[in-house]
């Protein structure tokens, strides 16, 4: 599906990516763990051609689409839903879904996957008239992605969908993940939150200041040592501190 | 009170083509970023496209003013391209600093093609005023009126209404995720720059007929483009509306009771109001 190789890149001259390289295999749901400014949302930017690479190269389906612009690529299969969410904030729900369908010409296509959207976030279909910028985070998180999907696309892009959301909203959001791989699609998640992250795919990369330290399956790097102790020993120490 | 009110019609008249400049600046600066200085001379070739094209081909105001967009359209798509897009991405004092340079060498271009005696464009219409009540209006401001608040209002549908249309506001709110869902921003660029242009040259060629034409006409215009734009709030675009209706308003009124010598001033004093007191609709808090 999606293969990086040798990926540098590097925002001015600080080098955020030192040569990484990753895959996504048909249908597989794939992790992109590691702590802040590892470069995990760099590599999503690359693969989306938000950002373009020193060197290295981005083969999607077999073909190379290194440095192509990001409406190409949504072309080629990509939907993207980014970090901090980026839903249009003076869109309605529904023009925000609409706008993730943008490249799909047919509107009788489009509707069908505004009520798909609405199908799998029920919130969304309640608040279709609001503008995207009054909805709470979760919410917006829930239309960011929906807004992804509407391209229709063969491998989903999804930049910490757990960010700012409540521990119950977090779960939901692994479950509608899980929903949506179900389906077919191949889906590339980066996540902080990397207890969950683990839990739900099938393979997992750690990274670690631009590099790849780590990578396997999902099962086994939850109960790597290396993983435990900077991760999920965080994520046990808040624990302590909510009880 | 009739001349109070006739004043008021007066000014929005007027401020209704102070509203396109200031529409066509706002929505160039809010999706593009450019901070357009040549804003004023798109208005100025408007209006002396079309006093070639109605002067050298004689047929009539309509089709010379259809012919005129189009030759403005092609123009701004050409600035859009080679001069605009290699300014893309890099300090905003770039672009201010290539349209002044464009600013200038427009009107430059202007003295040496059209000369600089005053011309004007004589459509043959009836200067005699219709009378609605006591109110007198000229047909040819009328038409001007008209024209320029349904371009608006098309305009305003064009943009909450299409899909292009809202791919524009996309753009404006969030270029790179705009880009991210499909959109393909080139598009979206040239199509504003067109559009804003075209805002300009159709407010020149709608007060041609009243005004006089000269090289250095698009100075005083884009001054007050400004003014309407800074009042309304950079990008937006109902505030550019009610700020160039209300600065039309302002300049008829201060001409009429303070001294017609002060009526280009009155736009800067708008500015001036606006910045100090900040108004919530201007920046934009609940």
């Amino acid at each position: 599906m999606l293969k990086l190789e040798n990926i540098v890149a590097k925002y001015g001259k600080v080098e955020a990516l030192k040569g990484i390289s990753l895959e996504v295999r048909p249908g597989e749901l794939v992790t992109l763990i590691g702590s802040n400014g590892a470069g995990k949302s760099t590599t999503i930017k690359i693969i989306s051609g938000l950002l373009k690479p020193e060197s290295g190269q981005v083969i999607l389906e077999g073909a190379k689409t290194t440095g192509l612009p990001p409406y190409q690529m949504v072309k080629r299969g990509i939907g993207l839903s980014p970090e901090e969410r980026h839903v249009f904030p003076k869109l309605t729900v529904e023009e925000n879904l609409q706008m993730g369908a943008y490249i799909v010409k047919d509107k009788k296509v489009v509707r069908m996957g505004i009520d798909r959207v609405y199908a799998l976030f029920p919130r969304l279909k309640e608040r279709y008239k609001q503008l995207a910028g009054s909805l709470s985070g979760g919410e917006q998180q829930m239309l960011a992605i929906g807004r992804a999907l509407m391209c229709g696309p063969r491998l989903l892009l999804l930049d910490e969908p757990s960010l700012g959301l409540a521990p119950i909203v977090v779960e939901n959001m692994a479950e509608i993940i899980l929903e949506l791989k179900k389906t077919g699609l191949s889906i590339l998640l980066v996540e902080q939150n990397a207890n969950v992250a683990l839990r739900i795919a099938d393979r997992g990369y750690l990274m670690d200041t631009g590099t790849i330290v780590l990578e396997g399956n999902a099962k086994e790097l939850l109960n790597d040592d290396r993983v435990r102790k900077i991760y999920l020993g965080q994520q046990g120490k808040e624990e302590c501190q909510g009880a | 009170m009739i001349q109070l009110i006739q004043n008021i019609i007066n000014g929005l008249i007027i401020g209704g083509t102070y509203a396109m400049m200031g529409i066509g600046l706002t929505l160039i600066f809010g999706v593009m970023n450019v901070v357009n200085f040549s804003h004023g001379e798109f208005y100025m070739i408007g209006a002396f496209f079309l006093f070639s094209t109605f002067g050298l081909l004689q047929i009539g105001y309509v089709p010379s003013i259809i012919i005129s967009l189009l030759l403005v359209a092609v123009f701004a798509l050409v600035v859009e391209r080679f001069l605009l897009r290699p300014m893309r991405d890099k300090p905003l004092d770039n672009g201010m600093i290539l349209t002044i340079g464009l600013s200038i060498l427009l009107q430059n271009v202007a003295l040496l093609i059209w000369g600089g005696t005053p011309k004007n464009i004589d459509l043959g219409m009836s200067m005699s005023s219709i009378e609605i009540g006591s109110i007198v209006v000229t047909p040819v401001r009328l038409i001007i009126a008209v024209i320029a608040i349904a371009v608006i209002l098309l305009f305003g549908i064009f943009l909450q209404k299409t899909k292009l249309g809202t791919a524009v506001r996309a753009t404006f709110q969030d270029r790179d995720m705009a880009s991210a869902v499909g959109i393909n921003i080139n598009h979206i660029y040239g199509l504003t720059f067109i559009a804003g242009s075209l805002m300009a040259a159709l407010a020149g060629m709608l007060l041609a007929p009243i005004y006089v034409l000269l090289p250095t006409m698009g100075d005083q215009v884009n001054a007050k483009a400004f003014a309407v734009a800074i009042a309304g709030g950079l990008g937006n675009f109902p505030g550019a509306i009610i700020a160039g209706l209300l600065l039309g308003v302002a300049e008829s009124l201060g001409s009429a009771y303070i001294s017609s010598g002060y009526k280009d001033a009155i736009g800067f004093v708008l500015i001036v109001i606006v910045l100090v007191t900040k108004p919530r609709w201007l920046t934009g808090d609940k």
